[in-house]
């Protein structure tokens, strides 16, 4: 690797492990080895200390007992064993309501499930991202087995009303099931899941590395009460409910980092990054002709955000910024592996034009306004390069040319 | 999924947008040859000029000293465009020469591209092509007379003409070209490998479109690849039973367990199927007919015309 100093702005892909954590994790790698399922004293000991991070983590979530805990190796995981789980314990129900937006953990879990005979609704988005509470009433059916709505998007941080959502759902329909995908908004947006407001939730999922905990580990809560069969079978770990040998020391990481984060959230640390996002977005919409905002009119995370810019390709802007230090992620098509650009932002109705150029800034726990300055500095330079070298760019007045506005309704 | 450019490829995408002495990025005023290839839709797009040293006495032998480019695109999109311009001005290259020039030329000059980025290169050389159509135009050459392959270059209505994926203005004959000259088998090769399909996908399942396409090819490959045995029809009772039973599986009980139905196979004598039908279907005696008829029409179009259904309740 090169000296050049990193920014780090991908906080949405994953965090750093934060060093608080590390620390009440490593004894777990050496003298505390032991199965927790064994029955000699140190086993035990360490059985209880799982046990103690299951029900602070509970705790945190607001949930009232920590058999509502069950953790799994990753978000995707407890994701398919909700959706799984709810529809092996519901044979009779063939239809699954979710969202067009969600992350390919639900959506490519829908698909596949659509191919052994559900029936999937894929609710669709406006521009601003947000769903219509029409359709999805009307999508509700007495064959819904389970409803996936995610709570924020991970690219461009739009925040579904699940508090809504699932009341409606419910009212109507008491038996289905609501199961939300949480990975993004945890330590972002409090969520008790008994108040009043999020007590119509009966499944959701988290992961660890968003959180500053480590990668490979998340967790279901399931709301007790709630018919889940299990998906991975083995011993009778997690209560029967997921088999395999607890990883230890990552839910002693995990209870640590979830500590940390709502406590951040309760000291209102994260207002500096809603500060930043403002400042950001202001600065380059300032500095940079024909760029936009996605998601900007819906409730956002205060750490994301998603630009797009006309007449250019995103994966030639990061390949840039990579050379100068800059982590981010970008919706082009050129950095998926399946060449199609990001779903999110067609979904949105982003126009083909600008979707090939999203950029995600995606900031944490450690940035800082240095951090910002310096993308502030480097972007317009990048995309005004890239810009004079565009065949639909008319570089004398600045703006798209007449070849591009050809292309403007083409979708 | 991740990939890595060779360290050509970087160089070549810096030099570009440093704006360096040696790179082609720009436009040549009142060029002999201009072409646009790809969209703004796709994500892909380039505006190639070039200027000719004319031969007064035979135009064949104008050769082109400067080419440039202007490039929507990734990374190895931009690179590859540097490429092309590098290779034509270094060869010193008459257009027509130029049309030698081949994607896999471009992807060596490069060291290698990851296979998702084949398309880059194959659009600069569609460009060339263009321009080079579009200089023999200029010149009042007859490209076809001269013996050179124009099937590329011009757009008569014949099928082979019919754009196939309109997002990306890509023609049957150049999809069915690309499949077979690269050996694609899957809708997700071609996706991935011309990017045709990649947009809205309309054309993926349509009539004729992209996995009629690959039905085409493929079946007219293996057919010249593996000559059939015998007459097609002469297969032994144990063939007939496996395709049959093959059908089955895939095509026909699917249907009947959409409506909470089944078939059970009790035997298969030569060409006739003798059958049970489960579940729904069983106890609903209205479609039983309805159903043997969907069945034997299946059969008899994916297996042989010969095929006879006898349902034994």
């Amino acid at each position: 690797m090169s000296n050049i100093k990193q920014t780090y702005l991908d906080y949405n892909a994953t965090t750093p492990i934060d060093p608080k954590v590390l620390e009440v994790m490593l004894p777990y790698f050496k003298e505390k080895f032991q199965n927790p399922s064994s029955k000699y004293r140190s086993a035990m000991d360490i059985s209880i200390e799982v046990e103690d991070a299951r029900l602070r983590i509970a705790n945190l979530l607001g949930a009232k007992h920590s058999d509502e805990i069950i953790f799994a190796s990753s978000a995707t995981e407890s994701i398919n064993h909700a959706l799984r789980g709810t529809l092996k314990a519901y044979p009779n129900k063939k239809h699954i309501i979710t969202t067009a937006t969600e992350h390919p953990a639900v959506l490519e879990t829908c698909k596949d499930l659509e191919r052994d005979g559900y029936k999937v609704t894929f609710l669709q988005v406006d521009t601003k991202g947000e769903l219509s509470m029409e359709e999805f009433t009307k999508a509700l059916s007495e064959d819904t087995g389970i409803i996936s709505i995610m709570h924020a998007n991970n690219e461009t941080g739009v925040v579904f009303p699940i508090d809504k959502l699932s009341r409606i759902a419910k009212e109507r329909h008491p038996e289905i099931t609501f199961h939300t995908d949480a990975t993004q908004s945890i330590g972002k947006i409090q969520i008790d899941v008994y108040s009043y407001q999020y007590k119509h939730i009966d499944l959701l999922s988290m992961s660890g590395h968003k959180i500053y905990a480590p990668k490979g580990i998340g967790l279901l809560f399931s709301r007790r009460g709630s018919r889940l069969r299990r998906i991975i079978t083995g011993g009778h770990h997690e209560f029967n409910k997921r088999g395999g040998t607890p990883n230890v020391p990552f839910i002693i990481g995990l209870a640590k980092a979830f500590e940390l984060v709502l406590e951040e959230l309760k000291n209102k640390k994260q207002d500096k990054l809603a500060e930043f996002r403002d400042y950001l977005e202001k600065t380059l919409q300032k500095n940079i002709p024909y760029m936009y905002i996605n998601g900007a009119e819906a409730e956002r995370l205060c750490n994301t955000t998603n630009f797009s810019f006309d007449c250019i390709e995103g994966e030639s802007i990061l390949f840039q910024l990579d050379k100068a230090g800059f982590c981010l992620s970008s919706g082009s098509a050129c950095t998926s592996g399946s060449l199609e650009p990001s779903h999110v932002l067609r979904a949105m109705h982003v126009p083909l034009t600008s979707a090939h150029s999203s950029l995600r800034i995606s900031m944490g726990r450690y940035t800082t306004k240095d951090d910002v300055d310096a993308l502030i500095t480097k972007l317009p330079e990048v995309i005004a390069t890239l810009r004079s070298m565009s065949p639909f760019w008319d570089n004398k007045n600045n703006k798209p040319n007449a070849l591009a506005a050809k292309y403007s309704c083409a979708n | 999924m991740a990939w890595e450019y060779s360290d050509k490829t970087k160089k070549l995408f810096l030099d570009a947008v440093n704006h360096s002495k040696n790179a082609h990025i720009g436009e040549i005023e009142n060029p002999d040859g201009e072409s646009f290839h790809g969209s703004l839709v796709c994500g892909d797009a380039i505006r190639l000029t070039f200027r000719v040293q004319k031969d007064e006495k035979n135009p064949e032998n104008d050769i082109i000293t400067s080419i440039r480019y202007l490039t929507f695109g990734c990374t190895s999109a931009i690179a590859a465009s540097e490429a092309l311009c590098i290779m034509i001005e270094e060869g010193k290259y008459t257009p027509i020469r130029a049309l030698s020039l081949t994607k896999d030329d471009i992807v060596k000059f490069l060291d290698g591209l990851p296979t998702q980025k084949i398309h880059c290169s194959i659009m600069g050389v569609e460009a060339l092509y263009g321009a080079v159509y579009d200089w023999a135009r200029k010149r009042n050459l007859d490209l076809k007379k001269l013996g050179v392959n124009t099937e590329c270059l011009t757009h008569e209505e014949d099928s082979d003409q019919r754009i196939v994926c309109r997002c990306m203005g890509m023609t049957k004959g150049y999809i069915r070209d690309q499949v077979r000259d690269l050996g694609l088998k899957t809708v997700e090769e071609v996706i991935n490998t011309i990017k045709a399909g990649s947009v809205c996908g309309s054309c993926i399942e349509e009539p004729g479109g992209i996995k009629d396409i690959l039905k085409e090819v493929n079946i007219s490959s293996t057919q010249t690849e593996q000559p059939v045995v015998g007459k097609p029809d002469d297969k032994t009772p144990y063939q007939v039973a496996k395709e049959i039973e093959k059908v089955l599986v895939s095509d026909v009980i699917p249907i009947l367990q959409r409506d909470g139905g089944g078939l059970e196979i009790i035997d298969i004598r030569g060409y006739e199927l003798y059958f049970r039908l489960k579940g729904a279907c069983k106890t609903c005696h209205a479609s039983n007919n309805t159903i043997e008829y969907t069945v034997e029409k299946i059969l008899r179009d994916k297996v042989s015309p010969k095929v006879k259904v006898i349902n034994v309740g």
